[in-house]
């Protein structure tokens, strides 16, 4: 939100957030108001439930081809949660470009130029509007809403989506739309480590004794 | 007709990721059989010593890297045309990728183009009759530190399937590899513009391996806030050399440009899983354990008994650790110099 905030501070575009999640989530969707986002769609359905990346990706996209807007933005999201893979699936689903892993972007005219972070090392790559980036990670400073902000995000308009308004029939939302399936899982055991606390002078001593037990070292 | 997998050969700086290695070989256990699918310039000639990693059959696409105005292209989206020509055209059912930046971008578009399920932070794979499963270590962490376990399938004819960064050892295998080049057919992927083009303007587009050789690791060495300046890097390099690791740093460190984030560890980079970890100065956030819980013995180097990471470690070391450190770099020194004079004839 605070790198979409900041776009639209240089451009005067409107900034509209996007949640898929229960009608219970609205907290978020406020709290992106406040900061200075003008308006805010909640797909909350029944008929989301157990929904994968295929019909979260759907969504999302018929929500971009509704909105039309210059540049989709994703969260970082953490390494589990698959998010890398659904900024990737909506971007192909529009058929634009996708400036993955961004730590900051820069607009210049018709072109976004985006420095990512990927595991191969930072990377400056730029592509043409309209365009997905997907962050990656926290951006450094966010603004803090003040309390009248808090009060006017009230006022602004929260539209409730579902999947049937989108266009989705119910084969390609929720369980029934998805790939995958979570078929069992094996708790193991609940392991709760015993830590061996070494502390005076001949800490580091002992450290390197058990270090040894480990087998570290060249050679 | 038995099941056979695509394995996608991910290269950085030219050679073929250790972990993308791994996962040929042990497709190859599960299947019975594999192929692979390489990129680049060089596709060929490292397609042709595939067989000795498991694949039967690699199929090759040459790379235009270079767009019409002569810049530089960034060819991860092409590559999925290429892998989608694959599965329609010859008959596969499974894409199985490495973890990495470009297998987010090619797997999350392969999926949306081909309507197929994917599976992500896979651990492992097996077959239950005709039907693959995955294996996902559980996310919750208690239940993950204790070996807990998700299967996870595919409903739908296709699957694609993303495993967790340098997942498997490679294996040598007798298997001879016979190399198909598909540019003639589909074309060098990523010629000419396109409305979807991103053209790489700066930066390393595959030479800075730092964070592979992190995932690789068998000691890590880290580096949090509890380090007084930049200068403490030094040495906890000095002491990654000496246990012959790696150096890796907390997220603040990265924020405060003091350490390259090649060398983050955390929720949002790819999980280290070294068999020591050694965290000096870090609290253990929830992001730093998410990115290092894998790891198999962690020592804590933290002057305050109840930081978080004292409570996941299996030895907690409290004190200073500008004065730990170079304690214990002195007696690896003086351990080494003992042995080398040992006669090694």
């Amino acid at each position: 939100v605070e790198l979409a905030l900041t776009v639209a501070d240089a451009t005067g575009w409107e900034v509209v957030v996007v949640t898929m999640a229960p009608a219970s989530a609205g907290a978020g969707l406020r709290r992106a108001l406040a900061m200075g986002a003008d308006r805010a769609i909640h797909v909350a359905d029944p008929a989301l439930a157990g929904s994968d990346l295929l019909p979260t990706s759907r969504v999302l996209a018929a929500i971009v081809r509704r909105e039309s807007p210059e540049i989709v933005f994703f969260g970082a999201g953490s390494a589990d949660t698959g998010a890398s893979l659904l900024c990737a699936a909506v971007s192909e689903r529009l058929g634009w470009p996708l400036l993955s892993r961004a730590a900051s972007i820069a607009l210049t005219g018709h072109r976004v130029r985006a420095f990512r972070r990927t595991d191969r090392g930072g990377i400056v790559a730029e592509a043409d509007l309209p365009v997905v980036v997907s962050l990656a990670g926290p951006i450094g400073t966010i603004r803090h809403p003040g309390l009248s902000d808090i009060a006017s995000a009230r006022r602004k308009p929260v539209e409730v989506m579902t999947a049937n308004r989108l266009g989705l029939s119910a084969e390609e939302s929720g369980l029934a739309g998805s790939g995958t399936r979570v078929l069992g899982a094996a708790p193991g055991q609940v392991r709760s480590k015993q830590t061996t606390i070494l502390d005076g002078p001949a800490a580091a001593e002992r450290l390197f004794a058990i270090l040894q037990e480990w087998g570290v070292g060249r050679g | 007709v038995a099941e056979r997998p695509l394995v996608f050969l991910e290269l950085v700086a030219g050679e073929p990721t250790r972990g993308s290695l791994g996962l040929l070989g042990r497709a190859r256990e599960v299947f019975g059989t594999v192929a692979a699918v390489v990129f680049g310039p060089h596709a060929r000639t490292i397609g042709g010593g595939l067989g000795g990693f498991g694949a039967d059959t690699v199929y090759t696409f040459d790379e235009n890297p270079l767009g019409r105005e002569g810049a530089a292209m960034d060819l991860a989206w092409t590559h999925v045309d290429a892998v989608a020509h694959l599965v329609e055209e010859h008959g596969f059912r499974t894409v199985l990728f490495e973890g990495s930046s470009v297998a987010s971008d090619i797997a999350g578009a392969l999926s949306a183009r081909l309507e197929a399920g994917v599976n992500w932070a896979l651990s492992d794979i097996s077959l239950n009759g005709e039907a693959v499963v995955g294996i996902r270590p559980s996310a919750n962490e208690a239940l993950r530190a204790g070996g807990g376990r998700v299967r996870v399938g595919w409903v739908g004819p296709r699957h694609l399937g993303v495993f967790e960064t340098d997942a498997f050892a490679p294996r040598r295998s007798a298997a001879r590899s016979h190399v198909i080049d598909l540019s003639p057919v589909v074309g060098p992927t990523g010629s000419g513009e396109s409305r979807r083009a991103v053209r790489v303007v700066s930066g390393t587009t595959g030479d800075d391996p730092a964070s592979r050789a992190l995932g690789s690791a068998d000691v890590i060495v880290a580096g949090g806030r509890g380090m007084r300046d930049a200068s403490v890097l030094r040495t906890l390099e000095e002491l990654a050399e000496l246990l012959g690791g790696a150096v890796g740093v907390s997220m603040p460190i990265v924020d405060r440009g003091w350490y390259p984030y090649e060398h983050q560890i955390g929720s949002a980079t790819p999980s280290v899983r070294p068999r020591i970890y050694i965290a000096c100065g870090i609290s253990g956030s929830v992001q730093h354990r998410i990115g290092m819980q894998q790891s198999q013995f962690v020592v804590a180097i933290n002057i305050d008994r109840d930081a978080p990471i004292m409570s996941f470690a299996d030895v907690g070391v409290l004190g200073d650790l500008h004065q730990l450190l170079p304690q214990l770099i002195e007696l690896l020194r003086r351990h080494d110099g003992a042995r080398e004079p040992e006669p090694t004839d």
